[in-house]
């Protein structure tokens, strides 16, 4: 088998993969084409595109490995109806283990051989076998597969052995979505916002946390299920949980006070030492230097940089998209595995621009169509550099659209938005007027790899976003630095982001600053841009100062007034693709 | 949250393991079934009852008016609404506190706003200009509440809110956004026993059922507001374009392989009897069309009402013409909409009781028009009115408000004979967004060149707009961002924006209709030949395969009607539900093109073809193959032409089971599963349609994300 097609899908944030010998050719995330966030349908966008980036066609597929399997995850959900599962009959006519082969079916069209992988199994190995480790241990935390809601697992060469797990409802990714929720934030959506109000607070309620879950021998643990209700479709905590606090669950849009942040940085506290320990467990069994880390909570960077540096494991590996929609790839590898032999193992992944690109003629297109004035630096890459780096270094936040998209929630210099992070007040500036979001939430800088450890306390490439560190730098970054002096990194490389490489060597050597602020090129509540048009809608609907798109540069005052007015207050994405109240469990 | 035993999660697994199989599938669905809950109460409705006005709170905001405290009291302001789009809205900008004038409140859909001419020419502003010139006073006026897309629900919400503004009399000019109403997920099962009882024409029938009981309970709610609130209610009950709208529809639902064979043969021989006049034999064929899909297609009432149109049998075309409106509320598009006679029956029974007052406007119509059918001159389109069908509709209902208002009146004829002052300029423009509208609903050209002639006739200054119409629609890129329509945006014309631009979908994509670039080119032309050269331009720009790979699947070239499949956009694939598979190719030099199909068929039978003709002329014949296959078609210089081109794909029939498809379809009903995407035959498939030029090697001619294609393919191309 050849080209082997991964699916994560029907749950939340559904994204698609292809294999060709092994190779990662092209993976994406359905909501950037639907602009549905978190769209959970059958990707039959991101199929296609992986089928033309592939050079395929539909017959061409070999097989479609999906992340998980269906009739263990309808027996964890009637477990989870008991004592009488024909009660609810709205949650009992959702259940539906047919759905996914019935889909890939009817809505791709796909006619071969359809692959069940088991969900954290997708997650263990869309880590190790992309980690470039021929050993490594492998920690898996999700809210929850089938049954499974962390695994232990050992990796070597071309084998994964998953030896413990901890199942359903103990879940420390249901642990902190209740949290979450009880929050008044988007489950699903918006746990790193907790993350970062964390840096806000101080851990005073760890205790009342350590009464929700307990820590046990090995790699258990378990939660205290009278704080939790998993069957609500409105809420995920009982009446006990405000009372555990002594505070009435906050509202959506409410002010965010001490108490929240405070309870914050608890639920961050609490997890972190959890999965400290779980760390310490693994690294005693399994005995390999190197760790690799998938699910949900793996995006949580704050924690993984913990274990890095206080856990015994000398290298950490978080693939980019650690969540369900990076289990495709997961489930593409195993089924390679499975079908070519055990020598097959895809390579390391460098880098994360696995999705679509686009020339420059539909550019030309839609900026002749728009009578945009745009300056055109085909051939003239340093010209553009040093344009940009000029409006950057004058205070502009500029939207930059280059190459191949990124696959996963970070944007890495494909679409991205950058500005100068020496400037005091450019954070506000960006939450305010561009990104329309809270004022807490924390940018991330790039940084040259070759610089990362002259200004972060980072002495590894990080080139993904998937751990923190302390800002160390002589120079004042007010803009990416967080409150409690940590940062996000992405160390860039010129081998892997040329061009993006390229802009931070210019802006160091007209600023003496190697480090952009490095944000995703989106509004809130809307996915990351994809397409030109995706990109110049963005760039109109919000105060961007300037848009580069691939070669061209397009200035704010060249747009017209007509469009601003019109897009301004339009529908253009769809911000509500998942119930964002409670887990989705059915 | 109770923490189930643990040793339950083996019991579930092997339930679960049972449940996957094909025999537990059927015995899950069983328990599904019998632990479904009665549905509860319709949301929208309440219930066959209605709501009673007195039991209601009153809402804080009328529509998107809402109430401020002025220095003349209290006021209601038109405001932005998060969530409601503003320009949906009548542009009434305050409504004041009720003073000593008479005031008639209008509520309704996009007929009452005087779709297309709005905000310049409303049947609001016909009306009051009417009573008052009647009534020789000022002490009338009339609040303009109409909204576009107003639903039957929202409808009576906006009548209760409404109450606050103490009208003297209601006006309530609605009914043709009622389809949906039939529609509700809590008896989608009992579609699904009617489904299974006796097919789709079973389904029709429920389907007006349900209607005829909605409607009910509106009209039941409104004359509990004459009843209580002593306030009377104008029920103005609507027509439709019988004449110049066609409905259609070319393939029967749910029918059996033998009947839907049978109806596809005998609607090609009525279309030829239809062409050489041979009336009797149309008509009989007609006859046979409506016994076979009993009226859930508008193809055999289309023939009969055009065979007795042609024989001058007016009352019997009218009957027909209706019948073809009526079967839109099962066909299983996306369709205008209209009030079907369902409605028009419960409404004119509800007058006739008395319980309400009703202007019958297809009956005044019928009058004003001397007994002939309903067309183009009183319809901009399907149900949008001319100045004239305003001016004729609002006499009506100034007759029958008058006695409300205690002023005698004359006759409705004698009402018309008072002048009012035209605007040509708002009249041609309203032509061109009606040339548009009928282009992009699959009108044909005749009424697409007759409204693009009236624009111009009327003000020649449209041909301005034109221009920008036909750069910016011509362009891939989404309309509202495009030069021309910043451009456009700058003549400042409400009427025309507020048509063209939907706040809803701003980015929408764009139908490439060759009937509206080719009329509108050619009015644009005669007008300035240089724009129409230019339009030209643009079309071959950005669509012409000369220079590019064009992906004949995209919106542009495979749709040419807003009437859509529903769910077609749930698939990753095209599907062919008629018999003909069209798309548009555009060609700016005619050199040899080649097309790369990926297709299938699935239940294909042995020895099926297919047929792929370029421009009516048989180019290749295929196999019909029921796993998906690459095919290339070589299409001649010499058969192509500069500008349109036309490639169709005639599917066969293959085989079905029509027991099996209703219970497929009945059970997705019945689990309010997505249906809707099943009631057609599917003919076939297609996963690719590319069309390449072959002058240039196909790996440097991609400008789309798409990679060249694999090696499979390119061995299989046909020298030319």
């Amino acid at each position: 088998m050849t080209n082997i097609v991964g699916i994560s899908a029907l749950f939340h944030d559904s994204a698609c993969c292809l294999l060709q010998e092994g190779v990662l050719v092209a993976a994406a995330e359905e909501e950037r084409f639907s602009r549905r966030k978190h769209d959970p349908d059958m990707p039959k966008r991101a199929f296609n595109y992986c089928l033309a980036a592939g050079a395929l066609t539909i017959a061409d597929v070999d097989c479609v490995a999906f992340y998980e399997q269906p009739s263990r995850k309808l027996a964890r959900q009637l477990w989870t109806m008991l004592p009488d599962f024909t009660a609810d009959s709205k949650v009992l006519s959702r259940l539906d283990a047919a759905r996914p082969a019935r889909e890939i079916r009817e809505v791709l069209g796909f006619e071969g051989p359809i692959e069940f992988v088991e969900h954290h199994y997708a997650h263990a190995a869309s880590s190790f076998f992309f980690s470039g480790f021929s050993d490594a241990a492998i920690l898996t935390v999700d809210g929850v597969g089938e049954w499974a809601t962390t695994t232990y697992g050992v990796g070597h060469d071309n084998d994964i052995l998953i030896f413990e797990t901890v199942d359903f409802p103990d879940s420390l990714g249901l642990l902190y979505s209740t949290i979450t929720n009880y929050l008044g934030f988007s489950v699903n959506d918006a746990e790193y916002k907790i993350m970062g109000a964390a840096a806000y607070g101080l851990p005073k309620y760890q205790k009342q946390i350590r009464t929700m879950v307990q820590s046990h021998a090995a790699g258990q643990y378990s939660l205290d299920l009278k704080y939790f209700d998993f069957r609500s479709l409105d809420r995920m905590y009982s009446d006990d949980l405000p009372e555990l606090f002594g505070a009435p669950p906050r509202n959506r849009g409410a002010e965010v006070t001490q108490f929240h942040k405070d309870l914050a940085r608890s639920i961050q506290f609490v997890l972190e030492e959890i999965l400290l320990e779980k760390a310490e467990y693994l690294h005693k069994t399994t005995g390999s230097e190197n760790l690799c880390m998938a699910g949900g909570v793996a995006l949580n960077c704050v924690a993984n940089s913990r274990i890095l540096r206080e856990g015994p494991f000398r290298k950490l590996f978080v693939q980019p998209a650690a969540s369900d929609a990076g289990s495709s790839l997961g489930a593409a590898a195993i089924v390679a595995r499975r079908a070519n032999g055990r020598d097959l193992k895809p390579a390391a992944l460098n880098h994360a621009y696995l999705g679509p690109q686009f020339g420059s003629d539909e550019i030309i297109s839609l900026l002749r169509a728009m009578g945009l004035k745009a300056t055109d630096c085909r051939g003239k890459e340093p010209d553009l550099i040093a344009a940009v780096v000029h409006q950057l270094s004058q205070g502009k936040v500029v939207g930059w659209f280059h190459g191949r998209m990124e696959f996963g929630p970070r944007a890495l210099g494909a679409r991205s938005i950058l500005a100068d992070p020496r400037i005091e007040g450019m954070r506000d500036k960006i939450n305010a007027q561009v990104k329309r979001r809270e004022s807490f939430r924390p940018f991330a800088p790039a940084v040259l790899e070759t610089k990362a450890h002259e200004h972060f306390d980072l002495d590894h490439p990080s080139p993904f976003m998937t751990e923190t560190c302390r800002v160390t730098s002589r120079l004042h970054l007010p803009a990416i630095t967080h409150v409690d002096g940590s940062a996000r990194v992405q160390t860039v490389d010129a081998d892997s982001s040329p061009r993006f490489a390229s802009l931070l060597n210019a802006f160091e050597r007209s600023t003496g600053c190697p480090i952009l602020l490095n944000t995703s090129f989106n509004l809130s509540d809307e996915p990351i841009v994809c397409s030109p048009l995706d990109a110049i809608v963005c760039f109109i609907r919000s105060e961007l100062d300037l848009l580069v798109l691939e070669d061209f540069i397009i200035d704010r005052s060249a747009l017209g007034t007509a469009a601003q007015a019109l897009l301004h207050d339009a529908r253009v994405a769809d911000h509500s693709a998942v119930r964002h109240s409670t887990y989705t469990l059915f | 949250m109770i923490r189930q035993p643990e040793r339950l999660k083996l019991v579930a697994n092997q339930l679960a393991d049972f449940f996957v199989t094909e025999q537990g599938t059927h015995v899950f669905s069983l328990i599904k079934a019998l632990s479904d809950q009665p549905p509860s109460e319709h949301p929208e409705i309440g219930g066959s009852s209605g709501p009673k006005v007195a039991e209601v709170l009153p809402t804080d905001r009328v529509g998107i008016w809402e109430p401020k405290l002025r220095k003349q009291g209290l006021c209601y302001l038109r405001t932005n609404v998060v969530g409601e789009p503003s320009s949906f809205w009548a542009r009434t900008a305050c409504i004041p506190p009720k003073g000593s004038k008479q005031r008639v409140v209008l509520l309704g859909e996009s007929v009452a706003r005087g779709y297309f001419y709005d905000p310049y020419f409303t049947p609001a502003s016909v009306l009051q200009h009417m009573l008052i010139t009647v009534c020789r006073t000022d002490n009338i006026e009339v609040v303009d509440l109409a909204r576009t897309n107003l639903l039957l629900q929202p409808l009576m919400e906006l009548a209760r809110s409404a109450l606050v503004l103490k009208p003297d009399v209601f006006v309530v000019f609605a009914g043709n956004n009622w389809t949906e109403a039939a529609f509700v997920s809590e008896q989608l099962p009992e579609l699904a026993v009617s489904l299974r009882r006796g097919g789709w024409r079973s389904v029709k029938e429920y389907l007006e059922g349900q209607l005829r009981d909605r409607v009910r309970s509106c009209l039941e709610f409104f004359a509990s507001i004459t009843r209580d609130q002593g306030i009377p209610v104008v029920f103005v009950l609507p027509e439709f374009n019988l004449l110049d709208w066609r409905t259609d529809h070319r393939s029967p639902p749910l029918l059996s392989l033998e009947s839907t064979g049978e109806w596809l043969a005998l609607r090609s021989d009525a279309e030829c009897a239809l062409r050489g006049d041979h009336f009797e034999s149309a008509k009989s064929l007609g006859l046979r069309i409506s016994e076979l899909d009993g009226g859930t297609t508008p193809c055999g009432a289309n023939i009969l009402a055009e065979v007795n149109n042609r024989m001058g049998a007016v009352t019997e075309a009218r009957e027909f013409f209706e019948m073809a409106r009526d079967s839109a509320i099962c066909l299983p598009r996306r369709q205008t909409p209209r009030c079907f006679s369902v409605i028009q029956e419960t409404i004119r029974a509800a007058g006739e009781s008395n319980s309400i007052d009703v202007v019958d406007l297809p009956i005044h119509f019928q009058r004003y028009l001397s007994g002939a059918l309903p067309d183009r001159r009183l319809f901009l389109d399907y149900c949008h009115l001319t100045v004239e069908g305003i001016r004729v509709a609002m006499a009506s209902v100034t007759a029958a408000i008058l006695p409300h208002l205690k002023h005698p009146g004359p006759a409705p004829q004698d009402l018309l004979n008072i002048p009012f002052a035209r605007n040509l300029k708002i009249e041609g423009e309203a032509h061109f967004l009606a040339a548009i509208h009928n282009a992009h609903w699959g009108q044909g050209s005749d009424i697409v060149r007759y409204h693009c002639q009236k624009a111009v006739e009327h003000s020649p200054e449209v041909s301005a707009t034109i221009s920008y119409f036909l750069d910016f629609q011509l362009r891939k890129a989404p309309s509202c961002l495009c030069q021309a329509f910043e451009e456009m945006c700058q003549l400042d014309n409400l009427s025309v924006l507020s048509a063209l631009f939907n706040r809803e979908t701003p980015l929408e994509e764009k139908i490439l209709s060759q009937v509206l670039v080719q009329e509108l080119t050619a009015v644009l032309g005669a007008h300035d030949p240089e724009k129409g050269r230019a339009a030209e331009q643009i079309l071959f720009q950005e669509h012409s395969v000369s220079q590019k790979e064009i992906n004949l699947l995209q919106h542009a070239y495979a749709v040419d009607s807003w009437a859509a499949p529903p769910d077609s956009d749930r698939f990753g694939y095209y599907r062919a539900l008629e018999p003909v598979s069209r798309f548009r190719l555009i060609c700016e030099d005619c050199l040899p093109v080649q097309l790369n199909l990926i297709y299938r068929i699935k239940n294909a039978e042995l020895k099926q073809e297919i047929f792929v003709l370029l421009n009516g002329v048989h180019v290749q014949t295929l196999p019909a193959p029921s796993r998906w296959q690459t095919a290339t078609i070589a299409l001649p210089a010499a058969m192509l032409s500069k500008g349109f081109n036309l490639i169709e794909i005639r599917w066969p029939l293959c085989s079905w089971s029509l027991p099996s498809w209703i219970e497929s379809v009945a059970t997705k009903l019945a689990m309010n599963r997505p249906w809707r995407a099943d009631i057609d035959v599917v003919y076939g498939e297609i996963h690719s349609l590319r069309a390449t030029p072959v002058k240039v090697n196909s790996s440097q001619n991609f400008v789309e994300r798409a990679q060249p294609l694999s090696q499979r393919e390119e061995t299989r191309v046909v020298a030319v």
